[in-house]
């Protein structure tokens, strides 16, 4: 270029280049709250998200997990007719229906009298009461189950002990409580009796939890309406059944809700007892612990996955229901 | 309907004592009001005749029925709360036949007496709602249908109005006043609001620290304060208090301020006592002129503020440290501004005047 022409040219103005705190600034950091929301995206996406997702598109296929993803193969609804008709399913769907109801509604009818007396009888001593209601639900799933293991042990079992005792218990020749209790130390672990063991420790785990649920939402009904009602002439039993049942009614809907959620998923307590077996005869078996053994045990990842999914529409059924037994009315 | 007496009642929450030696006896039919400030136990005595706070001392006798011990429901009182109580699971109808229901009364005389006190109380077209689709002044007025078709011996209202806005407060306290004229049932009402208790009493019973200061109708409460306290819990805005000496001269008692004084008409057996002078802020005016009264005084302030209130002018004013206000109508030639000395003229006989020392009001000899 000749001096004369850059002479002639007009001066180029030096655009000066942002830095990026500068660029940051100019956006007006709109960016910024989705950086601070996105860590429970992220996590909810790959723990929560895609398991979900892929568990649905695994129930369709049949998969070995040890030959990789590629040997997936479609198998259409096949996994779910499986999972329908199969004995051992339907067995162990029967078992967890059977213990949801007999761990789960004395759990509701003994709680919520047993808060009242706590809310209404204790005052000082309330929380040393309720801390050890509710210790069974903070205490290893596994030391309860081998506790009440052990409690049930055909020999040496103190239940069978108690139970005895008072079936033997005489008055001259006559056994009068013979009627009632055993004579002969039973055999917990004999298929008739297996589920009754796993819905006592089931119930005796969770009623303090509900006892607590219950008691908290007794704490909100109002004092007033309590003296209004004692001014009006109701009894305690009539304050009880027309006041504080009613006004629980948004607390039994979440209890129930948990206890079904909880009661169709049951795993632990069952599995510990009966040893991961079910049982003789399948007795202690539940859903989930069919799930487990068609996926981990027999490697059948498709048929488990469908096995989860009937389970879910199962317990989605089920708190619909509630839902309208329980549920606020419109 | 009954009367009820209290004889030497108290109430102690562990060493805390907040009703001490309350007596009062409420003729059959009387509308009696409880106000207090905020502690002064107004409530706890209401609720002690309820039966809903154990008696730590003392009697209640309702219909000469000495009912200490007996059961909420065997007191035969009906009670209105502040929140109102009303149930909110349940319509309006069933809380209003709720109390009936517990009693074991019939379902055709339910029906019937729910029937009328929804007509009284203009309920008949909610009784199918929910309390929370009810105003505040409907589900007042549920509370009091609640309490009315118990038909009880005595009404109780534990600051029924307190949750509504001003202007509902008005109306409500208007039906409540009616509904006492129509039914003629002993009424015991606690408030803290003056205007409530003045337009609706019968009696007032003024508390304060768990003591009784004044019983009386709302009229002596107002013109006859016992104390000082009295004076100044009853009367808005409050009634002003001016230290001055009480003097002596023969026969003739007078008022000493700094600089000036007041020659009283009546003769006070008291001399060269400290006292509190009180006198109402509408009891004062900036003309002679506009009292009609014989025996007129007067006194000089300094004024150091006006305030323009609508259909009164607000000027406050100072003597011997001592602020105070005089309510003077806005037509009557207000030319009082900032730092002018104006002379408040009054009416003698409107004065009050208080002992320093026990509060007590200072009465002149009788003759």
């Amino acid at each position: 270029m000749s001096s004369v022409e850059s002479a002639v040219r007009p001066p180029v103005a030096k655009i000066k280049k942002r830095t990026l705190k500068q660029r940051l600034h100019a956006s007006g950091y709109k960016w910024a709250p989705y950086l601070f929301i996105s860590p429970f995206f992220a996590i909810f996406t790959v723990f929560g998200l895609f398991p979900l997702l892929f568990s649905l598109f695994l129930s369709f296929h049949y998969w070995e997990p040890a030959a990789g993803l590629s040997a997936m193969e479609w198998v259409g609804i096949e996994n779910y007719t499986f999972a329908l008709t199969d004995d051992w399913f339907q067995t162990s769907v029967y078992n967890t229906l059977w213990l949801a109801l007999a761990a789960g509604i004395p759990q509701h009818v003994i709680a919520i009298p047993l808060a009242y007396f706590l809310h209404t009888s204790f005052k000082r001593s309330r929380n040393t009461v309720i801390g050890m209601y509710f210790m069974p639900f903070i205490t290893s799933t596994v030391a309860i189950s081998l506790v009440f293991t052990t409690l049930f042990s055909r020999d040496f079992g103190m239940i069978n002990m108690l139970f005895t005792s008072a079936g033997n218990w005489t008055i001259g020749d006559i056994q009068p409580l013979a009627w009632l209790f055993p004579t002969e130390n039973i055999d917990w672990n004999r298929p008739e009796y297996t589920k009754t063991m796993i819905a006592f420790v089931v119930f005796w785990r969770f009623v303090g939890w509900n006892t607590v649920l219950y008691l908290s939402a007794m704490q909100t009904i109002p004092k007033d309406l309590y003296e209004a009602a004692t001014v009006d002439g109701a009894k305690r039993w009539q304050q009880f059944w027309y006041i504080t049942v009613p006004m629980l009614k948004p607390m039994m809907f979440f209890a129930v809700t948990l206890t079904i959620i909880g009661n169709l998923q049951l795993f632990e307590e069952p599995f510990i007892i009966t040893g991961g077996t079910g049982g003789l005869e399948q007795a202690g078996k539940t859903a989930a612990m069919h799930m487990y053994i068609t996926a981990f045990v027999e490697g059948d990842f498709g048929t488990a996955s469908a096995i989860s999914w009937i389970l879910f529409a199962l317990i989605a059924f089920l708190t619909w229901g509630n839902n309208k037994l329980l549920g606020e009315k419109k | 309907m009954a009367a009820v007496t209290f004889n030497n009642l108290k109430k102690r929450f562990g060493k805390t004592e907040v009703v001490k030696s309350f007596d009062l006896h409420i003729n059959d039919g009387e509308f009696v009001v409880l106000l207090g400030p905020s502690g002064c136990g107004k409530s706890t005595t209401l609720r002690m005749l309820a039966g809903l706070e154990d008696i730590s001392d003392g009697e209640i006798f309702i219909a000469d029925e000495l009912v200490n011990d007996l059961h909420p429901m065997e007191r035969n009182i009906a009670m209105v709360f502040q929140s109102y109580a009303l149930y909110p699971h349940m319509s309006v109808e069933q809380n209003i036949a709720f109390g009936l229901k517990m009693t074991g009364v019939a379902k055709d005389e339910i029906v019937k007496r729910v029937k009328y006190a929804a007509d009284m109380l203009e309920l008949t077209p909610l009784l199918d709602r929910k309390p929370k689709e009810l105003s505040g002044g409907q589900r007042q007025r549920v509370a009091m249908g609640r309490a009315m078709v118990r038909t009880p011996e005595v009404f109780l209202f534990d600051e029924p109005l307190s949750n509504l806005d001003a202007k509902l407060r008005g109306s409500m306290r208007a039906e409540i006043k009616t509904l006492h004229d129509k039914l003629g049932t002993t009424t015991l009402y606690v408030t803290h609001d003056q205007v409530e208790a003045m337009t609706l009493a019968d009696r007032i019973v003024i508390l304060k620290d768990g003591y009784i200061e004044q019983v009386g109708t709302p009229k002596e409460i107002f013109e006859e304060p016992a104390n000082k306290f009295v004076a100044s819990f009853i009367g808005a805005p409050e009634m002003n208090m001016i230290p001055a000496t009480i003097k002596k001269t023969g026969t003739i008692s007078s008022l000493v301020f700094s600089d000036q004084h007041i020659d009283l008409p009546a003769v006070y057996a008291e001399d060269d006592l400290l006292c509190t002078l009180g006198i109402r802020p509408s009891d004062l005016y900036l003309h002679q002129r506009s009292i009609e009264s014989e025996t007129i005084g007067s006194v000089k302030a300094d004024v150091i503020g006006v305030e323009l209130l609508g259909s009164t002018y607000h000027v406050q004013c100072e003597l011997d440290g001592a602020r105070f206000i005089a309510e003077v109508a806005i037509a009557d030639d207000v030319n009082a501004d900032i730092d002018d000395k104006v002379e408040l003229f009054f009416d003698i006989s409107r004065i009050h005047l208080f002992n320093n020392e026990t509060g007590k009001a200072i009465l002149p000899q009788m003759n």
